[in-house]
């Protein structure tokens, strides 16, 4: 059985055999590892990188070295070398920085217990409406809300969003409904055009528990979970609690691998050092606010891409306190998008949303200097990425076939130091998820985890430049991600079956 | 739970209040109801300010142990030791990196990475350094002296991190300032003394209580820099490793101890990265190669022999180690004590491993003993303190007055042992100047051989006779000669090329074998002689027609300088003390001063109160070459106009006897010298 989707390459095979798919992907993985290393053998032969005369270096002359190749250039080659210089420097600033704040969590054994949940004991105290925004999700909701309704706490609410030209989803919404009466309401979205700050804003109103949480149609919840945000709400009164998400499908492909990763830090381990910055991008899902503050400042902002970011920011200019929870019990399980492409059209939304806000200006209102050099570090870097990405390759055609001076082309190296250092994080990163989740892991898996590296960084480098394209150019089309309930294993009795990953052609 | 930071807006008043607090009232404990202000959010001076506070006891115990340290090197630096070989190299390519951009004044061949020589490069850039002295290797010296304080700084907080008390942490220090053995070898400009202070700083963050991630990486960064500078710190590795994996915190020690090693690991191979881009990483035909480098260190060198055969060159070394035998025996003694101890289990663990790995048949570099010296200079102190506490600790009385006694008893005896000897060693560090002879020889050199001379010497002379004039293809380090194809291709009849060779300790004692060299040194005369004993210096002119048929030479010049000073004496028109015509007649005067005086005598009568020796020269018994002329036809020279014309006829004759110098004498008279040697056969021709 194999899903012919994930892979266009293998779907235009799809009359060969499984074996000869397989023996295709080997041999691009083959392939790559090949041109790689034929990479490393031209990078230590090429007599570009030798200082000028190869071999034994003459005796020096007195005040002469390796700068008399600057002497015998022209102005534009050391402009050039000095902005190599600082682009390296640049570059590698970013990924350090990033990298500090992915290993925020571990700083410290105080850090490590502040990202973690308290204890729940305590009795429940607040009411809750949970939303659920759902289009053409007609394969997930029922499940969602019935998950969702089997919550652990005495005073909630489950509130599904759907669109009026949406009767697929509307069905299953509603048949859900009748299966949990006093539970479900359904709340109809008649906006043109549609998204999803449009849906949430519609049914803000409607809402009638203290704090109004946001969960995606194919989340699976875990039951404890509205009990431990009670008692943080309780516990640090709290305007926004944040919690955690986590994406289970590791095995599916290497960048699954990757994107299962990457929520792991930012959920564990990043968003609580936003949180102590006191500016954080919320994500669009399992976060909770209370409905008084979200009524408040407005609700959700409609035109854009990334109304949880957005949210975030307005509400940390407001001074709001966010509390971030991260326990692996009550993480809230989702699943990557199924192709490449849908993760990239994902991507490109989520960046394009960065830079709306960042447009927007809502964090100039910020109270310190330090707390808006932050707002906007973190809002443009999607806009540092796709500037990266693009110079990556630009520098590197500068290194093989410029001469540069010795200490020149080190420091072009530097980058690659926090991106080694991000891998080795990364790889016990996955080993935790190992131990919390209990998933399989096996050795290729970290392999996969070693080569997709510098894929993913010009994966994500190429979803930046293309944000950067569409909002330069003002496109702001949502495109939907959609999905596929992969990451269920279990069925449970007198529910429909899922649907088989796979068995509805869902597009590219 | 999440804390959120304190931000100055919300908080002035608490601000103000601390300030205005006296110092005491800040460092001692919270009053009751008026808890300490926390300090995020004042300025970085408040923060300052108030860490010298909480720190005063500790500095006030540091301060004057780091005082003592810095003075106690200081004092005669330039003096004790003479200059090595290796000094002058190291600072000679620290000259490379600074002034000429290269990492080597001679190819750089990977034999040690070059980050030691940089950070004197760039102390000397920050310091000029250079220019300050005369004696290039001083400079170096300076900033080993620099780092020698930052590493008693480190031990004493390394001390302090493994929870001792002040007094123990101010002993090891002072062990370690006193030493006569630290002393000395931490003047010397070792690879392994820049890579000391860093290697313990390592140590110290990978005690650090807190803040893990960030001070593992600091200790990794660290640890990396001590190797990069001393390669031989690798040896290290698995303690510090052992170190932090048992200070670590369990929760977050996969991240702190994984991070850790990934930056050793990484900027490790910034080093293979280097040799990488210059090509040069695997051997090839006509290059070097860091593969090659490494090889010689781990394969290529000659064996010291066993430490425990009398007559070995490890056993040389060793006793070049007695300097101090106190504190490497007590030392080894108290690591043995310790072992058990879980506190110092990794520090004491890898004092016995690189005790034992020096008993290895196979290369033992004499700056071995450096990296020992903190690390023995802390247990001893320790081994003490933790003997009495656990003398204190256990319930029997009798048991502990005995273990009390008994560690008391072992304290005074190290001290009774080692007090007289390290007042013995004081003189010899902090008075004699043993480095005398080799500033007297490059003087020589620069006086009187030509600028364009082929020399062979030490490296710690290199550098001054280069920035003195000499032309630095020309001037070839002695290790150089026969191992650099360059250098070989620059003198194609070998030995026979050079003109002269200085010999000092170094070479005499280490030239590995070289061929050309010892070739050099037996085909040479000497001709000026500084010093004696193992401190001599010696400068030797070679003589390519071979030893046989220069010793002929020079007995042939003899017997003309004999025979010329016989008749000049002879003559009435030289007119001089019992003493000169001794010289004169003996043959003991200089083949151009006799001509200049023969020539003198033909204008009139010439007078001569004495014919000064020349340092060195005189030593080497070669004839003397300045004489001291007062009158001439009875008119004091000074005065005479015929004097005058003499002199500008000497002037421009020929280059043979034209005097170097013509001077106004402080007793009266012109001295007339000469410099360097007379060519041979001049007074034959």
């Amino acid at each position: 059985m194999f899903p012919t989707q994930f892979f266009r390459a293998a779907r235009m095979q799809k009359h060969l055999t499984v074996s000869a798919r397989l023996a295709f992907r080997r041999l691009r993985g083959v392939a790559a590892v090949i041109a790689m290393a034929g990479a490393g053998a031209f990078v230590s032969a090429n007599p570009a990188f030798a200082e000028p005369g190869n071999g034994p270096s003459p005796l020096p002359e007195n005040g002469n070295g390796v700068g008399s190749s600057l002497s015998a250039a022209d102005l534009g080659s050391e402009v050039g070398l000095i902005a190599l210089v600082l682009l390296s420097f640049a570059l590698a600033a970013v990924a350090m920085t990033t990298l500090a704040w992915m290993l925020h969590a571990w700083r410290s054994p105080q850090h490590l217990e502040a990202t973690g949940f308290a204890d729940s004991s305590g009795k429940p105290t607040f009411s809750f409406s949970l939303l659920v925004p759902a289009r053409h999700e007609e394969e997930v909701l029922g499940d969602t809300i019935d998950t969702l309704a089997r919550l652990d706490h005495p005073a909630f609410e489950v509130v599904p969003i759907i669109g009026h030209d949406d009767p697929g989803t509307e069905a299953v919404a509603r048949a859900a409904a009748r299966r949990h009466p006093d539970l479900v309401r359904v709340v109809m979205d008649h906006s043109v055009p549609k998204n999803k700050p449009k849906g949430m804003n519609t049914a803000l109103p409607h809402c009638r528990g203290d704090i109004v949480g946001v969960f995606d149609a194919e989340d699976e919840v875990q039951p404890e979970l509205l009990r431990q945000v009670d008692a943080r709400f309780n516990a640090t009164d709290a305007d926004v609690v944040q919690g955690g998400v986590q994406l289970m499908n590791l095995q599916t492909s290497w960048w699954s691998l990757r994107n299962c990763l990457e929520y792991y830090f930012w959920f564990r381990s990043r968003l609580h050092f936003h949180a102590n910055a006191r500016f954080i991008p919320l994500g669009g899902n399992t976060v909770f606010a209370r409905a008084s503050v979200l009524k408040e400042v407005g609700g959700w902002d409609s035109e854009c891409l990334a109304e949880d970011c957005e949210l975030g920011v307005r509400l940390s200019t407001r001074g709001a306190k966010v509390v971030v929870a991260y326990d692996p019990e009550v993480v809230t399980r989702e699943e990557t998008p199924p192709t490449l492409k849908s993760l990239f059209k994902q991507r490109t939304r989520w960046n394009q949303g960065f830079l709306q806000v960042l447009r927007k200006g809502e964090w100039r209102k910020l109270p310190s200097l330090r707390q808006r050099m932050m707002a906007r570090y973190l809002l443009s870097m999607p806009f540092l990425q796709a500037f990266t990405g693009l110079m990556i390759p630009v520098s590197l055609v500068l290194i093989w076939l410029v001469k540069v001076p010795l200490a020149v082309a080190m420091i072009t190296f530097l980058p690659m130091t926090p991106t080694v250092l991000t891998l080795v994080a990364e790889t016990v990163g996955l080993g935790d998820l190992k131990r919390m989740y209990e998933v399989k892991v096996r050795f290729r898996d970290y392999i996969r985890l070693l080569l997709g590296t510098l894929p993913y960084q010009v994966f994500l480098a190429a979803a930046a430049v293309r944000a950067v394209i569409r909002e330069s150019r003002g496109i702001h089309a949502w495109e939907k991600t959609e999905h596929l309930n992969a990451h269920r294993a279990t069925i449970s009795p007198g529910q429909p079956e899922p649907a088989l990953a796979g068995s509805k052609a869902g597009g590219a | 739970m999440t804390q959120t930071q304190l931000s100055l807006d919300t908080e002035p008043k608490e601000a103000a209040d601390a300030s205005t607090s006296t110092n005491w009232e800040r460092g001692g404990s919270a009053r009751p109801g008026n808890p300490r202000p926390p300090l995020v959010g004042h300025p970085t001076t408040h923060k300052v300010r108030a860490w010298l506070v909480s720190k005063r006891i500790s500095l006030a115990w540091a301060v004057p142990l780091l005082t003592i340290t810095a003075i106690v090197r200081l004092i005669n630096l330039g003096g004790s030791p003479q200059r090595v070989d290796d000094e002058g190299t190291y600072v000679a390519q620290a000259y490379a990196v600074s002034r000429l951009g290269e990492l080597s004044h001679y190819t750089y061949w990977y034999d040690h990475p070059p980050l030691g020589w940089i950070q004197i490069a760039l102390w000397e850039k920050l310091t000029l350094g250079f220019s300050r002295y005369d004696v290039a290797v001083l400079a170096g010296r300076e900033f080993i002296v620099v780092a020698d304080v930052v590493a008693a700084a480190m031990l004493f907080i390394l001390a302090r991190r493994l929870r001792l008390s002040r007094p123990t942490a101010g002993a090891a220090v002072l062990i370690f300032a006193l030493s006569p053995l630290a002393v000395q070898y931490q003047r010397i400009v070792f690879l392994d003394n820049v890579a000391t202070p860093w290697l313990l700083a390592a140590f110290v963050l990978a005690l650090a209580p807190s803040r893990q991630l960030a001070a593992f990486a600091g200790a990794a960064i660290c640890f990396s820099i001590a190797v990069l500078s001393k390669e031989t710190n690798l040896l290290f590795l698995p303690f510090l490793g052992w170190q932090m994996w048992r200070m670590a915190d369990r929760g977050t020690r996969r991240y702190t101890v994984s991070m850790a090693a990934a930056i050793v690991v990484v900027l490790g191979l910034c080093y293979v990265l280097m040799a990488t881009l210059k090509g040069e990483l695997v051997p090839g035909t006509n290059r070097v190669s860091l593969a090659s480098g490494i090889g010689y260190q781990l394969f290529g060198r000659q064996s010291s022999g066993s430490l425990l055969q009398s007559g070995s060159q490890a056993r040389a070394t060793l006793e070049h180690w007695m300097l101090d035998p106190v504190i490497l025996v007590a030392g080894f003694l108290a690591a043995l004590l310790l072992l058990r101890s879980r506190r110092f289990a990794p520090i004491a663990s890898v004092i016995v491993f690189l005790v034992v790995f020096a008993l290895r048949p196979g290369y033992l570099p004499v700056p071995y003993v450096i990296a020992l010296l903190p690390f023995l200079a802390l247990l001893i102190p320790a081994a003490v303190e933790v003997s009495i506490k656990a003398a204190l600790a256990s319930s029997s009385a009798v048991r502990q007055w005995l273990q009390i006694a008994a560690t008391g008893v072992a304290a005074a005896l190290a001290v009774v042992i080692a007090a007289p000897m390290w007042t013995a060693q004081a003189p010899g560090l902090l008075q004699v100047d043993h480095d005398q002879p080799m500033r007297q020889a490059e003087a020589y050199v620069k006086a009187n051989i030509g600028h364009n001379s082929r020399l062979i010497v030490d490296d710690s002379m290199w550098l001054d006779l280069v920035e003195a004039g000499f032309q630095q293809t020309k001037v070839v380090w002695y290790h150089k000669v026969d191992t650099d194809p360059e250098v070989a291709g620059m003198a194609p009849n070998g030995w026979r090329d050079y003109d002269y060779v200085i010999s000092t300790n170094s070479i005499r004692t280490d030239y590995d074998g070289a061929p050309m060299v010892a070739q050099a040194l037996s085909n040479s005369v000497v001709v000026a002689s500084f010093g004696d004993g193992e401190e001599a210096v010696s400068v030797q002119r070679v003589h390519p027609e071979g030893a046989k048929a220069a010793e002929k030479n020079e007995e042939l010049d003899r017997l003309d300088r004999r025979a010329a000073g016989k008749t000049l004496a002879r003559g009435d028109a030289l007119l001089m003390s019992t003493g000169a015509r001794k010289l004169v007649v003996n043959g003991r005067v200089d083949a151009r001063t006799l001509l200049a005086l023969r020539r003198a005598t033909s204008v009139g009568t010439v007078t001569i109160d004495a014919i000064p020796p020349t340092a060195g020269a005189e030593e080497a018994r070669r004839p003397r070459r300045q004489v001291r002329v007062t009158k001439l036809n009875g008119q004091l020279v000074t005065q005479s106009k015929a004097m005058k014309r003499l002199i500008r006829e000497l002037e421009k004759h020929n280059a043979n006897y034209a005097p170097a110098d013509i001077t106004r004498s402080a007793g009266g008279g012109l001295l007339v010298s000469y410099t360097g040697d007379a060519p041979s056969g001049l007074l034959r021709s």
